[in-house]
């Protein structure tokens, strides 16, 4: 940054694509973010069981059949909500546009139409198992990790992860978004184990188990996305000169803070927690909820990056 | 996880059956005729915008003085890096703005706002 540069001048990018947002664009972001996270939620609460669910009391505590289910429930309607407002703001952010046959065949005929068709199997699959049983075994397994995989690799259909090289940037994308699911799937399950005093001590294990297993995930799923902002953006001048990379700077910021608080768990408040001491419990539920509001940020964020503007320009 | 290989293996050749093997571009504008923000003498004949990769252009409206300027052609949502396109009358004095929407290949719904100002 030009250190003499005023900063209504430096955010002037920023400002402006503020301004070039209308409604109907507005409710595209918000209709991106509540997708990106209830199909992250859904992926992850899988993740979660395959790597924390040995004990069938955490994981009744934790939720995990309704969390997948509703998750990947709610991510299909938003996946089919999208696909109308998508239309809607090409024929010029309008309801009629939104329903008109030519413009939905328009933008399923291509890269969108294959993400809706990944996507929605994966979370088909995902909810049909879920609703019926959290069993992990033969075939409900190997169908729930299917979904998964489909719905992680319907992200990277879309957008600028399709250039190239893209089985590298494919790759970032789908290293980030598996570490993300991971991370975000994490959050409600240890939220609600925690809350349990005679499940304390499993609850402890599992918490401790997730501060180890999270680290080397979060350190990936963020050298994963600063290589892949650098491949997309052609170097780091557009992070402070382009509105991409400015609303990009912010998402680093609250991720920073994000970062802070996984610390504080894993360091002190987790240890505090494992050895009772008075009112850790209150303290890390509130430490993890503030996580899923910054998280909640995060994807809003990501959504509008995605949803407005580009890497280029 | 026994299955886990299997799964790990058939969501690999998923994402190689799936890759397109056409560059699915980001397109974006690189120009317009009358050029953003200029001034014109007089009523432009030709008003056209171009890409860097082909795009499906949904929307093309110019609007000024007088509101909504009809247009021949109107764009046909067929792939192409250039649009071109005249005001079915002249245009007279004033500001005009320029506003479309499209589709590129790589899925992304692209908009801008072009202005050019008539003398």
């Amino acid at each position: 940054m030009t250190p003499s540069l005023p900063p209504v001048q430096f955010l002037q990018p920023l400002l402006d694509l503020l301004a070039q947002t209308d409604p109907w664009t507005w409710l595209r972001v918000l209709a991106a973010a509540a997708f990106y996270a209830s199909a992250l939620v859904a992926v992850g609460g899988l993740l979660f069981r395959l790597v924390f669910g040995g004990d069938p009391g955490l994981n009744r505590a934790a939720g995990l059949r309704t969390l997948v289910s509703t998750g990947a429930g709610l991510a299909l309607l938003l996946l089919l909500l999208q696909w109308p407002l998508q239309a809607g703001f090409l024929g010029g952010g309008t309801w009629a546009a939104a329903f008109d046959p030519g413009l939905l065949a328009l933008v399923f005929d291509g890269a969108a139409g294959q993400r809706i068709l990944l996507a929605g199997s994966g979370l088909l699959l995902l909810f049909g198992v879920w609703i019926e049983s959290d069993r992990w075994r033969g075939l409900g397994a190997a169908a729930s990790l299917l979904g998964a995989a489909l719905v992680l690799l319907a992200f990277t259909q879309v957008g600028h992860s399709t250039g190239e090289p893209r089985l590298l940037l494919a790759s970032l994308l789908l290293l980030h978004l598996g570490g993300l699911a991971f991370w975000i799937g994490a959050l409600i399950p240890l939220y609600r184990i925690s809350a349990s005093p005679p499940l304390s001590e499993a609850a402890g294990r599992v918490l401790q188990r997730f501060g180890r297993v999270a680290t080397p995930v979060v350190a990936i799923l963020i050298a994963a996305a600063l290589l892949l902002a650098w491949r997309l953006m052609e170097g780091w001048t557009p992070l402070l000169h382009s509105a991409y990379g400015q609303v990009l700077l912010l998402k680093i910021a609250v991720l920073g803070l994000l970062l802070g608080l996984a610390g504080l768990n894993r360091w002190i408040l987790v240890p505090a927690f494992q050895s009772g001491a008075p009112r850790a419990r209150q303290r890390l539920r509130a430490s993890i909820l503030t996580e899923a509001v910054l998280v909640a940020l995060i994807l809003l964020l990501t959504a509008f990056l995605t949803t407005t503007t580009s890497p280029t320009g | 996880m026994p299955c886990l290989k299997c799964v790990v293996r058939v969501a690999l050749a998923l994402q190689l059956l799936l890759a397109s093997p056409q560059l699915l571009a980001h397109a974006q504008p690189e120009g317009s005729l009358p050029a953003h923000g200029s001034t014109v003498n007089d009523s432009p004949n030709r008003i056209a915008v171009w890409f860097d990769h082909p795009m499906r252009l949904t929307l093309f409206e110019v609007s000024g003085p007088q509101g909504v300027v009809p247009l021949n052609p109107s764009p046909g949502r067929d792939a192409l890096t250039r649009f071109e396109t005249s005001p079915a009358t002249p245009l007279g004095p004033g500001k005009y703005t320029v506003r479309w929407r499209g589709l590129a290949s790589d899925g992304h719904v692209m908009a801008d706002e072009i202005y050019f100002i008539v003398r």
